[in-house]
């Protein structure tokens, strides 16, 4: 696991120092390095989701209608989610 | 088992099965990876939005990575406490009014008990998201901007932690004082926001204060720390946070009555 | 031996008396019903002794150490607990010995009709198992005395044949005060009669002390046909109703006696078909002194 991390570590690293070094305009690297990076931020925003839209289908009663929380949960990122949980769902 | 035990494990079980303790996490690893993300990628966001005129040539200067963590912790200034106020501001007047307490309270129920399995959860959930957001954070930095010391960047946590168990322990005690959850939490960001906005304000005449400890957090980058101040200052919010714990028992005690029937 | 002794239990909400120096005592293994018009102050009392209210005056003086078990009239769950996660819990906060917490706790469940629904999420439940859970979680730690909050009159006629039938079952074993506007249930199973108004105890005693006080008993007399029935109303004996080919007489200070009704009757060979007496059932009672001024 840890030499892992390191390895990814430094293979991150070194597509920086390379992008620093290439040209301007090379954007190919650009582009595949910033989805590289925001993979994990996709994946929790995947998870936020997922997780709202189970709780909303197993939830009985919501505030405020089921469909719309659910299209707010969809369409709306990560804030969708987030509110959700905190006004949608019937806490208490 | 206890009574702390057995409100633990119900107070564990509420967490888990309203996700609570999947989404606060989440939310804070989040902020924290798109700091440094947004950071980085500031010059060419503007650059593709921007109508620039060609071949202007923009000079950001790259952020010392010190400072990536410093913005980290001023997003959850902002963001982070705000959920926590509203995750948690009704874990005690929400239960008194709708009257799950009832049978609870009916019961011979130590009310510390009660109120520090609540204080413990929050608690556990609260520095859980923080540390996981803070690390998540600190390795985009680390890949993005560079290394910090090791022992700096845990000073900076530690200290933080200590000003994230005063929040939690401001917004329970609300929640054990305030008649339902909308008002416990408007008393919680009253306290937390305000005050802090006068500290920001007139601050510089009192340098013990548990509200400087996010910007002492900060200063463990810089060297410009004041130790005594800085001691003196978790000394009090520690004091506070008791005084907040034994207040807030008392009163869920003393408010007890006021459960829906 | 008296289990439980309430003096003078007085509760005030800015100074409007919710509760008006209540008095009584409850026998051990004896069931009280509480009765009175809605607002007369039954939950409040139920309250007071349950300990979630603190009297403003008077006392409560218990004579047992173990728990009391209370069911409110609407009781709230935790949703996200299953039934036999938060009868556990109900059991673990009431002392129950540990080890037997499970055991006692699925025994306790199977007992109030619920062996088949354990493990639900109680979010899912009806209002009519909500009830079967209430009554579980307030038995479940065997205490000498319930408190039991209008416990059937959110149950369908069924259920609340079934809730009644546990609860009389309940009564070897357990004190039951309970408080209800059903007066059917109240005739059904109760050794005192509490009633409230306005807070004020109003009356009490055993169902028959409380039904002869009120009583205004009734002869019925039934006739073979109308016309017989009408001719012995024309002859004016006494004050009386008649309705079809039966007549009510109201054996009251003004009126005549069993015996000399029937003297009357053997006398008039009028075409009788039947005799009755009847006492005001608890319902007329109520009635009467809930409109009492």
């Amino acid at each position: 696991m840890e030499d892992m991390a390191i390895r990814s570590a430094l293979f991150y690293i070194s597509t920086k120092k390379q992008f620093e070094n290439t040209a301007k305009g090379d954007t190919e690297m650009e582009e595949s390095k910033l989805l590289l990076l925001l993979l994990p931020v996709l994946i929790i925003q995947l998870g936020l989701m997922i997780f709202a839209l189970i709780d909303l289908i197993k939830i009985p009663v919501t505030n405020g209608p089921k469909w719309m929380w659910g299209v707010i949960i969809v369409v709306v990122n990560i804030i969708g989610p987030i509110l959700y949980f905190v006004i949608g769902r019937r806490n208490y | 088992m206890n009574q702390f035990g057995v409100l633990l494990k119900k107070e564990w079980r509420e967490n888990l099965r309203n996700y609570k303790l999947f989404w606060i996490p989440a939310v804070f690893i989040l902020l924290g990876i798109m700091e440094p993300v947004s950071n980085y990628f500031l010059p060419q966001i503007l650059d593709s939005v921007g109508n620039l005129p060609e071949g202007t040539v923009l000079e950001f200067p790259e952020p010392e990575p010190e400072q990536v963590m410093a913005a980290i912790m001023g997003q959850y200034q902002l963001l982070g406490l705000l959920i926590f106020v509203l995750a948690y501001m009704g874990t005690i007047a929400g239960e008194r009014k709708s009257g799950t307490a009832t049978l609870l309270y009916a019961r011979p129920l130590s009310f510390s008990a009660y109120f520090m399995s609540k204080w413990v959860m929050a608690t556990i959930i609260a520095l859980l998201s923080v540390w996981l957001g803070f690390l998540a954070g600190y390795y985009y930095t680390y890949l993005l901007f560079g290394s910090i010391d090791f022992m700096n960047l845990m000073r900076f946590g530690l200290t933080y932690s200590f000003w994230i168990l005063l929040v939690i322990s401001i917004i329970l005690a609300a929640s054990a004082l305030m008649p339902n959850a909308g008002l416990a939490a408007a008393v919680s960001l009253g306290i937390i926001f305000i005050s802090q906005l006068v500290d920001g304000l007139l601050g510089t005449y009192w340098p013990i204060s548990p509200l400087k400890l996010p910007a002492y957090a900060a200063s463990w980058f810089e060297n410009g720390l004041d130790m005594s101040d800085f001691w003196w200052s978790v000394s009090l919010t520690f004091m506070l946070i008791v005084l907040l714990v034994v207040i807030g028992i008392l009163i869920s005690a003393k408010k007890a009555a006021s459960t829906k029937v | 031996m008296s289990l439980l002794e309430v003096k003078e239990l007085t509760k005030s909400y800015n100074g409007i008396l919710a509760v008006d120096h209540v008095s009584f005592t409850l026998e051990e293994r004896t069931a009280t019903a509480l009765i009175g018009p809605n607002g007369s102050g039954k939950t409040t009392t139920i309250s007071m002794i349950a300990g979630l209210l603190k009297e403003s005056e008077g006392s409560i003086h218990r004579e047992f150490n173990s728990g009391i078990g209370f069911l409110p009239q609407y009781p709230q769950f935790f949703p996200w607990l299953s039934a036999l996660e938060f009868t556990e819990m109900a059991a673990q906060i009431s002392g129950v010995d540990a080890k037997k917490v499970r055991q006692q706790s699925i025994r306790t469940l199977e007992f109030v009709g619920l062996g088949s629904a354990v493990n639900k999420k109680t979010g899912t439940f009806s209002g009519g198992m909500r009830q079967r859970l209430g009554l579980a979680q307030a038995i479940v730690h065997q205490p000498k005395l319930l408190l039991l909050d209008e416990p059937v009159s959110a149950l369908d006629p069924t259920g609340r044949r079934e809730i009644m039938d546990l609860l009389k079952s309940l009564q070897q074993d357990a004190t039951i005060l309970y408080s209800t506007h059903i007066l059917n249930d109240a005739e059904e199973m109760t050794d005192q009669l509490l009633f409230l108004k306005e807070g004020k105890l109003v009356e009490q005693g055993s169902l028959s002390e409380v039904k002869s006080r009120y009583a205004e008993p009734l002869i019925r007399l039934r006739f073979d046909t109308e016309q017989a029935a009408a001719l012995f109303e024309s002859r004016k004996f006494w004050p009386m109703q008649r309705d079809r080919n039966v007549i009510a007489l109201p054996i009251s200070d003004e009126g005549p006696s069993m015996q000399q009704v029937m003297a009357v009757l053997a006398k008039e060979e009028s075409g009788i078909a039947g005799i009755d007496k009847q006492s005001a059932s608890l319902e007329e009672i109520f009635l009467k002194v809930a409109g009492k001024k």
